[in-house]
């Protein structure tokens, strides 16, 4: 397990001297391989994942926004190629471009063919720059919205993967009608006829991952996060400055713990000690069993009944006080308590 | 007249409106004029006329001298756009709760900073509503808010309407009920763009599903005249998901063939124009409104670049091919009537033909 392959984050310094004693015995063992050296190896590593664990335990909301960004993080191409056994790519809207921050087409999944949709991040700089940080522009949704009607069309189950830091602002994303774009995708999705899984497997920032996140279920990753806007962008906002971005995400409530509790994340997925960057295909396994899960029930459903509990589900987001129903009562979603 | 000067001194920006996506605020204001003393006088924040306050506010606050339209609170806004005592508004008594125990800068919470809302609004809007309804200031502005419409209502809509003649309470940054545009029944939906920079939260989005429910129900048109900053971040993720809420319930209005117009005001942005807004049949936007997604001011923070003058106004959307018209608030009524109309008479054409029953739609235009 690559428990120390990986960039470490800041607030995981504290682990650096028992990840640097694991690695010095490794390199031990390796050397001069011997029974003792390997107990010595096993020894350290288990300590080093159980400081781990205790760590990931207590994630603060910041430090998960920082596990949700991690770059090694496994994005929806990835997890696709390990997820699906067949996946082949679509790619423009037919209308002005090709997104590369959005990724869609046909997958197999177990014995299932199914429409696959996601954000596409970058692993590395020039191609974070290709496809732009993971932040589409309309035509990366109208070609993802082209997508959704071909699920309808033939009949297959969609399957949305978020991880966006937003929707793309900039001069051009207006004159295509960024918004219009996001606006048509709700629409289409509020009455598709085709069950959808949607799972937030790192970043659900904002606008940009509902235009292809409105479904029948919500799963997310243990330490994905999910919110109206980024912790930065809520910080200038309410706080006039983008440097309180922790008491943001505090305040925000974007855990997947919290939007479990909330009602709106319907079943959270358990990620591997030290995050699902530690073993990506382990993290893997899990969405597939949990969508495949998810799949089973809604395929059951018929298309009407589908749809009437979507709508309902859409319907009753959010919620608020009625003074004329009944005294101060609280309709919708359940409050924190 | 106290009322008038009490609420022209209230809009005048001393503390800069809590905005969200950055933008609710973008056309140049006279923050950094000298005030205007005298309250009789404001000043034009496009060409820096002083103009007459009161035939400003006779001019509906477009601005007699350049043409700029200012910006006007919800009461101000249906007494612009419905015929004399159609208004009744549905369910006013709407109001957020704190569904995530959001925890402001210095510890606010929610529910206090709601609380000065209202009361700041309440404060702005006192001075129109006592003064319109007791002095013939100008015949376009006579009061014709919270008077019934005569139309027979089953008891169970009955019970979530505001009393005839109730004095009104704005309690969130929309309004929704029934009136008539130009002799035309509709359901209508203003939002306010003074009322928290008429974010969109759950009352909001609440209030936009159900009116589109209502015109359902009426079979009448759905008019939503849009103003927003954007998400309310005070309710988290439930503000992003009426995104999806107010667009799943225009599914049903589209299904049941029924007409849908927005008018965009100053500033229709971000969560609001990526839902509801930008789905109408007919889109109308007000000369000079910003529009858009992200705003001209955040982008140029995001992307470190000066936009040209006119990025996201109502003429750049209208270039580019996301509005039907720009039209001036003088003309706005009657061109709602116009458009209304012929969807209208298109439906009952093509009922007529199809040999069924009319609908009700045209019974009272």
């Amino acid at each position: 397990m690559a428990i120390t392959e990986v960039k470490a984050l800041d607030f995981e310094q504290s682990l650096a001297p028992l990840a640097k004693e694991l690695t010095t015995l490794e390199e031990q063992a390796a050397k001069e391989p011997s029974p003792a050296a390997q107990e010595n190896v096993e020894g350290a590593r288990l300590a080093l994942l159980e400081r781990l664990e205790a760590l990931y335990a207590e994630l603060t909301p910041w430090q998960t926004v920082q596990v949700a960004r991690h770059p090694e993080r496994p994005h929806a191409d990835d997890l696709v190629s390990a997820i699906c056994g067949e996946f082949v790519e679509f790619a423009g809207d037919r209308l002005y471009a090709d997104d590369p921050a959005i990724m869609g087409g046909l997958a197999r999944l177990d014995d299932r063919v199914v429409m696959v949709l996601g954000h596409r991040k970058g692993h590395d700089t020039r191609e974070n720059v290709t496809r732009n940080y993971g932040m589409p522009h309309p035509e990366g949704y109208r070609k993802a919205r082209r997508l959704m009607l071909q699920a309808e069309k033939f009949d297959v189950p969609l399957v949305c993967l978020l991880d966006t830091p937003a929707a793309q602002a900039s001069l051009p994303a207006e004159e295509r009608g960024q918004a219009w774009a996001l606006g048509d995708n709700l629409t289409t999705l509020a009455t598709l006829q085709a069950p959808i899984v949607v799972a937030v497997i790192g970043e659900g920032g904002s606008g940009g991952a509902l235009a292809i996140g409105v479904g029948d279920r919500l799963l997310m990753f243990e330490h994905a996060i999910y919110s109206v806007a980024s912790p930065e962008a809520c910080a200038s906002i309410v706080w006039k400055d983008a440097k309180y971005a922790p008491e943001a995400a505090a305040a925000l409530k974007l855990t997947a713990r919290d939007l479990h509790r909330l009602g709106v994340a319907d079943r959270v997925l358990k990620e591997p000690i030290g995050g699902a960057h530690r073993d990506p295909d382990a993290a893997a396994a899990t969405l597939k069993g949990a969508i495949a899960d998810e799949l089973d029930s809604l395929c059951q459903l018929t298309t009407t009944d589908l749809l009437a509990t979507r709508y309902d589900r859409l319907r009753h987001f959010g919620p608020f006080l009625e003074a004329s129903v009944a005294d101060q009562s609280v309709n919708g979603a359940v409050l924190p308590g | 007249m106290k009322g008038w000067f009490r609420r022209h001194a209230l809009r005048r920006p001393s503390e800069p409106p809590e905005t969200q996506p950055a933008d609710a605020d973008d056309l140049p204001r006279a923050t950094t004029e000298p005030v205007v003393q005298d309250d009789l006088w404001e000043r034009c924040p496009q060409c820096r006329e002083i103009v007459y306050a009161r035939e400003l506010h006779g001019n509906l606050q477009v601005c007699p001298k350049c043409g700029h339209h200012g910006r006007l609170t919800a009461p101000e806004r249906l007494a612009q756009l419905t015929d004399p005592g159609t208004w009744r508004e549905f369910d006013a008594d709407l109001t957020a709760a704190d569904p995530i125990g959001f925890v402001r800068p210095g510890r606010e919470s929610y529910a206090a900073k709601l609380d000065e809302e209202i009361a700041a609004h309440r404060q702005r809007t006192a001075g129109f509503l006592q003064e319109v309804g007791e002095q013939e200031v100008s015949p376009t502005l006579k009061i014709t808010l919270y008077r019934q419409h005569g139309a027979e209502l089953p008891p169970e809509i009955d019970g979530r309407m505001t009393k005839p003649g109730a004095a009104p309470l704005l309690r969130e940054a929309a309004v929704y009920g029934t009136a008539t545009i130009d002799s035309i029944p509709v359901v209508l939906a203003v939002m306010d763009p003074y009322f928290f920079a008429a974010t969109m939260g759950a009352v909001v989005g609440e209030k936009i599903a159900r009116a589109a429910e209502l015109a359902c129900y009426f079979r009448q048109p759905l008019v939503v005249v849009a103003a927003s900053g954007g998400a309310r971040q005070d309710e988290g993720i439930f503000a992003l998901l009426q995104m999806a809420k107010t667009t799943a319930a225009l599914t049903q209005l589209a299904e049941a063939r029924l007409p849908y117009l927005a008018v965009l005001t100053d500033p229709t942005l971000a969560g609001v124009t990526a839902s509801f807004a930008s789905q109408a049949d007919c889109i109308i936007a007000e000369p000079g409104a910003v529009i858009g997604f992200a705003g001209p001011r955040l982008i140029e923070q995001i992307m470190h670049e000066k936009l040209p003058a006119d990025a996201d106004t109502a003429e750049f959307q209208r270039t580019h091919g996301m509005v039907d018209m720009v039209v001036p608030r003088g003309a706005l009524k009657a061109r709602l009537g116009r458009v209304l109309r012929l969807y209208l008479d298109a439906r009952a054409a093509a009922a007529a033909t199809a040999g069924t029953d009319t609908t009700t739609i045209l019974a009272n235009s």
